[in-house]
């Protein structure tokens, strides 16, 4: 149970070599499939893949046994072998040597272990064997046989992961009779169990050396350093312990050390780590010496003085163990078998210790073997504490990442070129009240850039993760590397104290509302872990960022447009029916680029606008029509020309105010106009058609259609006059607004009665018909012609224009002829009744004439039958009827009140027929006549000037 | 009768053969082999022997070899094939075929994310500044072979690469 301390060192180190590379493990398939891509005859994307090839993995088999040694020659291979470890051990005691298994296998393996000792005295010093040795499972690889660790002779191995290993013990006893200087060997064999047989690891020596005389021991322990929040310093306890293992007494060192005087003792001395402070009056010691014991100090590392007190500084601090008479210069007794002794003392590190710094620290005690004469300076375990790993950050405005921000400080963005001016001001880590960076105004549109300094406030190295915690609703922030341009990536990696800046770009939308307190807020993070910090980026205003001009292209025909805004209006005069240009030119007023669209309002109606580009500044209208601008830069200009296009029928207008108007597509508020004017001529023009002519009997009336149109562009108030012309004819004017067109009734309009007219409007560009009625009084004489110019007067709403139509009336009166003839003068009646004699019949002709200059209508050559003469049947015919017309030759039985178109039956009955329309009939024909009819002419039944019927028929004298 | 339908058979059967020859021929074939290097010194010169890599140790060196042939009757552009490195292995250094005629070589780190022509770099911040290191050859990912031109018809490339089992 010695020297626990280096043991334990030892087991450290072996621990730290028994990492080893993780090997793929046994029966691992390790499978593999080769793709290829590339594009079909029809240029499709295709895939195709390889077989699988699968290889798979065998088993391997190693392991290792440390420490070793080297091993000798002859029986075990003891003869000159130097041991791996060894140790001093007292008769009776009990020696531990520790030993780790790693298994170098990609598989589980079973090691076989056993125990071989040098046997006899020999060269290698050995005198003597352990007795009993056995080997130990180290469940809790402490390096120590603890209470229920059993023995072993084969140690089964499961390779889980690198570093796999088991921890054993070989333990013997020491005889309690073994002399001084007495010396063990004993070497640990194994063998890997089937199937790793082939593994072997045979050369594990060990020694025990056996002691007769102090042997003084000293452990080291240092304690996990501890926040003193206090100091803010981080303190670590140092114990040192140990006891007189040996035998026999340990003397004391004459003048160990002086103070004042020389001083006979044994010392412990412990020198105060680098970057470490002794913690004043942390200090305490005790031990069983024979004299007093009390703590020392030294101001100097080599512990060259000490004192009593606590020096400035505390480079070492010591235990001074007197003997009984530490002034005599003699060494004596001082250190008895099994005593002990005890030191604790408290160094501190500062905070800023970077992290995981190794703090090591070893003592040493200084003493005296029993013989009195040998020196014996026994060190203790080598302890390393590592400073704590503080892992903190602090992120604030640019330069100021902690304590209180003031100032201003200004940075250009290397990628928009805008420069920005910070104000900086509240507290940011450790106190962590708001500390923030404002920027007093930008535009919309645009992004703002902040500068954020991170610092590493930790004591190790670490990556930061910097974000985005928040920002204000609408806008974007997105973060960068200190170049500006780079994205930040997955965090910062910085060294303890260093700093690096963030750069913040924060989006103000296009669309943004301008406002003197929008203050879009992005709060910045830091995170560390377990620990983080945030600082606030503000932009308080808003203004516009877009800005436009719309002017009149003034400097037509040219090669560029003016830069001024001049807006003096363009004032256009044109007619209906026509196309006008308005060269414009817009002009990105703001600071960030934008399209804009094109809108009108008041355009006169009826006339539409389009918007082209004049790409050759000509002011004519160049490509399709646009309706909203392709992007412009600040401060680029583009020619437009606005085409109106004015209807054929518009309505005058007086210098119309056109407003041409260009909004920002990405604020609707930037936006400017140019009114210009436009005035459209008044056109006043009424057609009246056509001419109209036709004869009337006298009296007689006719009536004539025409047509009326307002070809202007405004309504018209029409009157419609009559003008002079000759006496007997009179004329009344309707609007053929009633049920039937072409026909005067009760639904027409009078708009002249004779005497005046009767004014109404006429819309522009419609025609109502017109009905002129003409009526001639009775005895006007044939032939009399009436040309009347009927006039339409029309008011606009500028000026008046009129138009006329003549209608010509000739007055046409009838002139039938009529000549009617006999084939003979003598005729001699009928002998008696019934009797057929054509000496008795007379013939008459009868030929009707029109010799009137004008068309006849509803001819009828009535004739009676003579008295005393009978109608012959069949006698009667008429010939010359006009192209066209029916002749009826019709007959009346009753004086010419009915008539039928068949004359009645030869029906005598009182003798024979006669074949005349006697008395001995029935009925008697007393008159014919002819009905001249024409259903398609015009007039109806015309009997047209010049036309002659000649009618025939036969009487018989009775 | 009989002689009828005999030829019949005959017709049909010679179908079906003319569409299956047919079908093989529509596509490239991508095969791949692996190898166990075993490396051993005869008269002071290092010779190298093959074995097929049907068992390995750790440790031992495996050879791919891919072979793409394009047995149909067009060309094929844009011809890429990938080789993945098992996770149980790594890629070793210069092993793979660098044909530049031939085709042009890249490698990935990055599970195919990235491709770039070997040796391979990359960025990493250090110190709060961005620096740029060599990726060692043990941790490629991937290894992509680029053809020139086009896969001919007709013909056969192949290409290695090696690895070491972990």
């Amino acid at each position: 149970m010695k020297k626990i301390g280096i043991v334990t060192t030892l087991l450290f180190a072996l621990f730290g070599t028994a990492a080893f590379a993780q090997t793929t493990a046994a029966t691992t398939q390790i499978s593999n499939q080769a793709s290829a891509t590339y594009l079909d005859s029809l240029g499709n994307p295709q895939t195709t893949n390889s077989n699988v090839a699968i290889t798979v993995v065998q088993a391997v088999y190693g392991y290792t046994i440390t420490p070793s040694g080297t091993a000798g020659t002859g029986t075990g291979n003891f003869t000159g072998a130097l041991p791996g470890q060894t140790q001093n051990q007292i008769p009776g005691s009990t020696v531990n040597f520790p030993y780790v298994i790693t298994n170098t296998s990609n598989t589980g393996i079973t090691v076989n272990l056993a125990l071989s000792q040098q046997t006899g005295v020999n060269t290698d010093g050995d005198t003597f064997d352990l007795v009993s040795p056995l080997i130990y499972d180290d469940a809790n690889c402490n390096g120590q046989l603890d209470f229920g660790e059993s023995a072993i002779t084969s140690s089964a191995l499961t390779q889980l992961a690198p570093g796999n290993v088991k921890c054993i013990i070989v333990a013997g006893g020491i005889p309690g009779s073994t002399p001084a200087a007495g010396r063990a060997n004993i070497n640990l064999t194994s063998s890997g169990a089937a199937p790793a047989a082939a593994a072997t690891d045979n050369v594990n020596f060990a020694r025990v050396d056996v002691l007769n005389d102090a042997d003084l021991t000293l452990a080291k322990t240092a304690s996990a350093p501890v926040l003193n929040s206090g100091s803010g310093l981080f303190e670590i306890t140092y114990g040192l312990s140990g006891t007189n293992a040996g035998n026999l007494a340990a003397k004391s060192k004459p003048a160990v050390v002086t103070i004042g005087t020389a001083i006979d003792g044994i010392l412990i001395s412990d020198p105060i780590p680098a970057g470490a402070t002794y913690v004043t009056g942390s200090a305490t010691g005790s031990s069983g010496a024979v004299g007093t014991t009390s703590v020392v100090y030294s101001s100097t590392a080599a512990g060259t003085t000490w004192s009593l007190s606590e020096t400035t500084p505390v480079a070492r601090v010591g235990l001074l163990m007197r003997d009984a008479t530490p002034g005599d210069g003699l060494s004596t007794n001082t250190l008895s078998v099994g005593a002990t002794y005890t030191l604790n003392f408290k160094v501190s590190i500062p905070a800023s210790t970077p992290g995981l710094t190794p703090i090591t620290n070893v003592a040493a005690i200084d003493y005296r073997n029993n013989n009195g004469t040998t020196n014996v300076t026994v060190p203790s375990n080598t302890v390393t504490s590592t400073s704590p790993e503080l892992k903190s950050t602090a992120i604030g405005p640019v330069g100021q990442p902690v304590g209180t921000a003031s100032g201003t400080a200004s940075y250009t963005d290397p990628v928009s070129g805008l420069s920005f001016t910070y104000t900086r001001s509240g507290v940011g880590a450790p106190t962590n009240t708001l500390d923030q960076e404002v920027v007093a105004t930008a535009p919309s549109g645009t992004v703002v850039t902040f500068v954020n300094t991170v610092r590493n406030t930790g004591n190790t190295t670490q990556t930061f993760n910097i974000s985005v915690q928040s920002v204000t609703s609408g806008y974007s922030a997105a973060l960068y590397q200190s170049d500006g341009s780079t994205g930040l990536g997955s965090g910062v990696t910085l060294a303890p104290g260093a700093d690096y800046n963030v750069v913040v770009k924060l989006t103000v939308p296009a669309g943004s509302t301008p406002s003197a307190s929008a203050n879009v807020t992005a709060v910045i993070k830091s995170d560390a872990g377990t620990s983080s910090d945030i600082t606030t980026d503000i932009l308080t205003a808003i203004t516009s960022g877009q800005s436009v001009d719309i002017r009149n292209n003034d400097n037509l025909p040219g090669t560029a447009p003016l830069t001024g805004t001049t807006n003096t209006p363009i004032a256009i005069t044109t007619n209906p029916g026509t196309t006008v240009y308005y060269p414009l030119t817009v002009q990105n007023t703001g600071v960030v680029s934008d399209t804009y669209a094109l809108t009108t309002s008041g355009l006169p109606s009826g006339s539409t606008v389009a918007y082209y580009l004049d790409t050759n500044g000509d002011g004519l209208p160049d490509g399709a029509p646009i309706t909203s601008t392709a992007v412009l830069s600040p401060n680029q200009i583009l020619q437009l020309v606005a085409v109106v296009t004015v209807p054929a029928n518009a309505a005058p207008a007086t210098a119309a105010p056109i407003s041409f108007t260009t909004t920002s597509n990405s604020n609707p508020t930037s936006t400017d106009t140019i009114v210009n004017t436009l005035t459209i001529n008044a056109i006043n023009s009424l057609l009246f058609t056509p001419d109209r002519n036709s004869s009337i009997t006298s009296p007689g009336t006719v009536v004539y259609l025409h047509t009326l149109t307002n070809n202007g562009n405004s309504s018209a108030t029409v009157s419609l006059t009559p003008g002079a012309g000759l006496a007997g004819f009179t004329y009344l004017i309707y609007r053929d607004n009633g049920t039937t067109p072409g026909v005067i009734d009760a639904g027409d309009t009078l708009v002249y009665d004779g005497t005046s007219p009767t004014t109404f409007s006429l819309t522009a560009g419609t025609s109502t018909p017109i009905l002129v009625q003409v009526s001639a009084i009775a005895g006007l004489a044939d032939a009399t012609t009436d040309a009347r110019v009927i006039t339409a007067s029309g008011t606009f709403s500028a000026g008046s224009a009129s138009a006329t139509v003549t209608d010509t009336t000739k007055i046409v009166l009838g002139k039938l002829d009529l000549q009617k003839t006999a084939n003979t003068a003598t005729a001699f009646p009928r002998t008696a009744p019934g009797v057929v004699a054509s000496t008795s019949e007379i013939t008459y002709t009868i030929v009707a004439t029109n010799l009137g200059s004008g068309g006849l209508s509803n001819v009828i050559v009535f004739d009676p039958i003579p008295t005393y003469t009978d109608f012959k049947f069949g006698s009667a015919s008429v010939s010359g009827c006009p192209v066209g017309s029916t002749c009826q030759i019709q007959y009346s039985i009753d004086g010419g009140t009915t008539w039928s178109n068949t004359a009645p039956a030869d029906s005598n009955t009182t003798g024979t027929s006669n074949g005349y329309s006697d008395n001995l009939d029935a009925t008697r024909v007393t008159n014919i006549r002819v009905v001249v009819t024409n259903a398609t002419s015009t007039p109806v039944n015309l009997f047209p000037s010049g036309a002659a019927i000649t009618i025939t028929f036969t009487v018989s004298v009775r | 009768m009989n002689a009828i339908k005999t030829t019949l058979i005959l017709v049909l059967s010679m179908i079906g053969t003319l569409a299956l020859a047919q079908a093989v021929k529509t596509k490239p074939e991508l095969t791949l082999e692996s190898y166990r290097v075993i490396s051993e010194i005869v008269n002071g010169k290092t010779v190298e022997n093959f074995a097929k890599a049907d068992s390995v140790k750790p440790g031992d060196t495996v050879e791919y070899r891919v072979k793409a042939s394009n047995p149909t009757q067009a060309g094929l552009p844009n011809f890429v094939i990938d080789l993945p490195i098992p996770s149980s292995t790594t890629y070793l250094e210069n092993s793979a075929t660098n044909a530049a005629s031939v085709a042009i070589l890249l490698a990935s780190y990055d599970r195919k994310k990235s491709f770039a022509t070997p040796p391979l770099k990359r960025k990493i911040i250090k110190d709060g500044k961005t620096v740029e290191e060599t990726v060692k050859p043990n941790e490629y990912t991937d290894l992509r072979w680029i053809v020139r031109g086009q896969l001919k018809a007709g013909q056969t490339l192949e290409f290695k690469a090696r690895v070491k089992v972990k």
